[in-house]
């Protein structure tokens, strides 16, 4: 079967099918009145082709002339759909208004969120882009960005660094803060936490300790000298030192346990408020435990409309008992995890050692990890 | 007379480097593959079938053969049929 062009189809084109005793003739007739045809195909001694339906008409005579019987056999285009629409005009001017009033509202800001702050509170923040025409309701065309972090960084001289993006009709305004370095005071240097030192680098000062003292908190490393104009201390002083910790574990305790059983609910999340959507209300559980998963959800609760699944799991209470093996093996892995934790990201461990006594008396196991590390302890203590 | 009207037509035209098919009034029919033929300079379907088509032209007809034959388009001097071209040949 023959297809209309696609432009054919998009407009509007008739199928028809033409019966006579001499179709060529009929066609011939068509091109010399100028009616457009296309795609046409003989089948079963019948042509058939296809026209525009508003020159569906002139057809008739020239059918009439070849003794040719011309029928519709089908329609396509936006042209039947016009036909079809124009007479529900109120109809078509709702859509035509509808998608004004769209792409209108599409060209407004309508949320502002601000990423980025700790001290410098976001009201702020938002007051300093409101002076600058950053708003809910501003018109997108004529908000800029540049000059929207231009001003801000100018109303507020705590923010570093402001960046303002429109992502469709949310503004986001990240900032980052200046970070408050302590003013350049003289003063020495004394240790941070207790250690054995290592090595000790004096930029300015008289050093008070050598490689191999053992120093507690709060002692002076490097001393300065308060007679001279910057005569303050400046070095590193390098040392071991031992972070501690113990846990203990029962032998016998009750913990909660997960039975299997659990409940969702659907929440509508619109800029944290919780709305329940599905799901019961009440939780049928006695104890239970909560989880939320859902796009978007808990992120930024004021300024996203988002679905939250809630998950409620019933918990039971369970007695466990645990030999002293496996005991020992739970106390090492927590004390890991703490000492693990104590420790800053810059320091580097140098050992670990772990000392396990079971006190089957008491029914648990205590441990004592001892981390060894080496960092440096020199800090500024300012003089008065 | 008049074919040698044609000739002395046609040794001019020949001579100047003009378009024959212009000057001579002759049909240009390109053939693509075996898939479509252009008929241009025609003047008018004579016959038409799936397997057989008939084009009036200056000086006879185009006569094209083959299968599952479509006319495209056809304007007032132009003709474009698709289909599984078997063979195309002038017949005077």
């Amino acid at each position: 079967m023959g297809t209309a062009p696609f432009l054919w189809n998009l407009i509007g084109a008739v199928k028809v099918r033409v019966k006579g005793p001499n179709p060529a003739r009929f066609l011939n007739l068509c091109v010399s009145s100028g009616i457009p045809v296309s795609g046409i195909r003989e089948e079963d001694g019948a042509l058939i082709f296809y026209t525009r339906p508003w020159r569906y008409r002139e057809l008739r005579p020239l059918a009439f002339k070849t003794r040719s019987k011309p029928e519709v056999i089908g329609r396509s285009g936006l042209w039947f759909l016009w036909l079809k629409v124009r007479r529900r005009q109120v109809l078509v001017a709702t859509i035509l208004v509808l998608c004004g009033v769209f792409y209108y509202l599409s060209g407004s800001i309508w949320a502002v969120d601000v990423r980025g702050n700790s001290r410098v509170s976001r009201e702020r923040i938002l007051e300093a882009a409101l002076k600058a025409g950053l708003y809910k309701g501003a018109r997108k065309a004529l908000v800029s960005t540049e000059f929207i972090d231009a001003a801000i960084s100018r109303d507020i001289p705590e923010l570093g660094w402001v960046y303002t993006s429109i992502r469709g009709t949310v503004a986001v305004i990240e900032v980052r803060e200046k970070v408050d370095h302590p003013p350049d005071r003289p003063g020495d240097i004394v240790a941070r936490r207790d250690g054995l030192v290592k090595s000790v680098l004096v930029l300015s000062g008289n050093p008070l300790v050598k490689a191999g003292d053992t120093v507690k908190a709060g002692d002076i490393l490097i001393a300065g000298d308060p007679s001279v104009p910057s005569g303050g201390a400046r070095g590193e002083v390098v040392a071991s030192t031992w972070y501690k910790a113990s846990v203990e574990v029962p032998l016998r305790e009750v913990q909660p346990r997960r039975t299997g059983r659990r409940v969702e609910v659907r929440l509508l999340n619109v800029r944290g408020n919780l709305i329940p959507l599905f799901g019961s209300r009440t939780v049928p559980f006695q104890w239970y435990e909560v989880e939320d998963t859902g796009a978007g959800g808990g992120k930024r609760p004021e300024t996203t409309i988002s679905v939250i699944t809630r998950t409620y799991y019933e918990l039971v209470w369970v007695k466990v008992e645990r030999s002293p093996a496996e005991a020992r093996e739970l106390a090492r892995k927590r004390l890991e995890d703490i000492v693990r934790k104590q420790l800053p990201p810059s320091v580097k461990l140098i050992d670990f050692s772990i000392e396990v006594k079971i006190a089957p008396d008491q029914g648990m196991v205590l441990a004592t990890g001892l981390a060894q590390a080496e960092e440096n302890i020199a800090v500024l203590r300012p003089w008065p | 007379m008049r074919s040698r009207m044609k000739e002395v037509y046609r040794a001019m035209a020949e001579s100047l480097g003009l378009p024959l098919d212009l000057a001579l009034d002759l049909p240009r029919v390109i053939v693509v593959g075996a898939v479509q033929v252009i008929i241009l300079n025609h003047r008018g379907l004579i016959q038409y079938s799936k397997t057989k088509l008939v084009v009036g032209v200056g000086g006879g007809q185009v006569v094209v053969d083959g299968e599952d034959l479509e006319i495209q388009e056809i304007g007032p001097e132009d003709m474009a049929v698709k289909g599984v071209i078997r063979s195309v040949h002038m017949e005077a």
